[in-house]
């Protein structure tokens, strides 16, 4: 039984190897989709279903 | 799938427990190893009948609900059912719930040969195989029952599955659970080389009263620092693959929705058909304690509708106890991103589920990332 209180990260601080990272595919990738899909439905079920199951375990 | 606002339940994933057993005995198995034996008092399989109950209950409940929903064969491991009970059961549930409804496959990769595959690419099922890393990691604890790793068995699984044309489109992904102890970079490299679409990454169980695997106090970041080393190989990557959960996160961070239970704050109707036909909670929620998967009221597929059940209190409370109730959570600027996390990661023997996920410090610690990266990104964005 643990009661402890929870303690909160906020260490957010910049690195400088953190820099080249803002230029990556996957994160351009994923910023296009906000901007472009999410209105339309990129997280619509069925579109979910056809390539990954929501639960794995 | 619904917002919290919204009343309305439908079915969206139910997990079809097709066998109680499994090949493998992998040391860290929710269903197996973390107190609930349950599974001991189920039938080695689903027989024929019950499937044929659970395939009408659900071409029911498609009827009325109209939203297409997604059926995963889970177990134990469903390949144990062999070809020939495979073929059956898929060609009755790919009857009973035409496309778009889902048909997938959760296995441990070691008995997918051609005859399994054959049936799977003729129902159109899709495949997720669990598999840990490199052969060092995995092997560590998904070992067979005589403690010897499976790795070799798995890869040659989804190899047989990428080696075929008609096959490989049913791979969704892989999907290991995390050993903090291991090097991300590695992890990453090694799952990106099975040639999957999509790769998953899951933390090991565990509560406030057990800690995870290699989490040595709640408010330590084994688990946040792992993850962020992991974003970094897939965010270094100049050609990547899907990573479900680090996906998940950054698109809520960016503003976009997510799409996996145990992220964000979208609900989710997600129940468990065991092999005798009864119908439980997630059984994720088995890592809080024995039983703790259970409805009060025992429902079975032979007896009750997937409307009644859904329409019951039981039920009402089971949904509405994905949304976190833990004050912190109320107050965390990162709740919309973290949602809580799993519900069966809260538990307390004080406090039951009225708490933060044991994993919020890592949480805290990866959101922190993803945000700094986030609003140095968006710039750069076209």
């Amino acid at each position: 039984m643990r009661n402890e209180p929870i303690s909160l990260f906020h260490d957010a601080a910049a690195s400088a190897r953190d820099l080249p990272l803002t230029d990556s595919v996957a994160l351009q990738r994923l910023i296009a989709e906000v901007r472009q899909c999410d209105a339309s439905g990129i997280a619509d079920t069925t579109l979910y279903n056809r390539t990954y199951h929501r639960h794995n375990r | 799938m619904t917002k919290p606002e919204d009343d309305a339940r439908q079915l969206d994933t139910v997990l079809l427990k097709v066998a109680s057993r499994c090949n493998l005995d992998c040391s860290y198995c929710y269903v197996y190893h973390m107190g609930d034996s349950a599974w001991r008092d189920q039938p080695k399989q689903m027989s024929d009948a019950v499937l044929d109950a659970v395939a009408r209950r659900l071409a029911d409940q498609y009827a009325l609900q109209a939203a297409p929903f997604s059926v995963v064969l889970h177990g134990g491991e469903p390949l144990l059912l062999g070809a020939a009970k495979l073929e059956r059961f898929c060609a009755r549930l790919r009857d009973a719930l035409p496309h778009p409804c889902g048909i997938h496959i959760q296995t441990n990769g070691a008995l997918l040969g051609d005859p399994v595959i054959d049936v799977l690419v003729r129902y159109d099922v899709g495949i997720s195989v669990s598999i840990d890393g490199p052969q060092r990691v995995h092997d560590r604890f998904r070992v067979g029952h005589r403690g010897k790793g499976s790795y070799s068995r798995v890869r040659a699984g989804i190899e047989n599955v990428t080696a075929r044309a008609d096959a490989r489109p049913l791979l969704a992904g892989v999907l290991a659970v995390i050993d903090p102890e291991s090097d991300p970079a590695e992890v990453y490299a090694a799952l990106k080389a099975l040639g999957a679409p999509g790769l998953d990454i899951l933390p090991r169980d565990g509560n406030w009263d057990t800690l995870p695997f290699g989490k040595s106090a709640p408010g330590t970041t084994e688990y946040g620092q792992w993850l962020e080393g992991f974003l970094d190989s897939y965010l270094s990557d100049p050609e990547p693959p899907r990573v479900r959960l680090l996906d998940d996160m950054l698109r809520l961070v960016l503003g976009g929705r997510s799409i996996k239970e145990g992220v964000g704050t979208t609900d989710y109707g997600i129940l468990v058909i065991e092999p005798d036909g009864t119908v439980d909670k997630n059984d994720t929620l088995k890592v809080a304690g024995a039983g703790e998967d259970r409805f009060g009221e025992r429902w079975s597929v032979l007896t009750d509708s997937f409307d009644q059940i859904l329409d019951s209190p039981a039920f009402a409370d089971y949904y509405r106890q994905q949304r976190p109730s833990a004050a912190a959570c109320h107050a965390c600027p990162d709740l919309g991103i973290c949602g809580g996390g799993m519900v069966a990661h809260r538990w307390s023997q004080t406090r039951g589920y009225d708490n933060p996920t044991i994993f919020c410090a890592d949480q805290r610690h990866l959101i922190a990332k993803m945000r700094q990266l986030a609003e140095a990104a968006l710039p750069h964005a076209a």
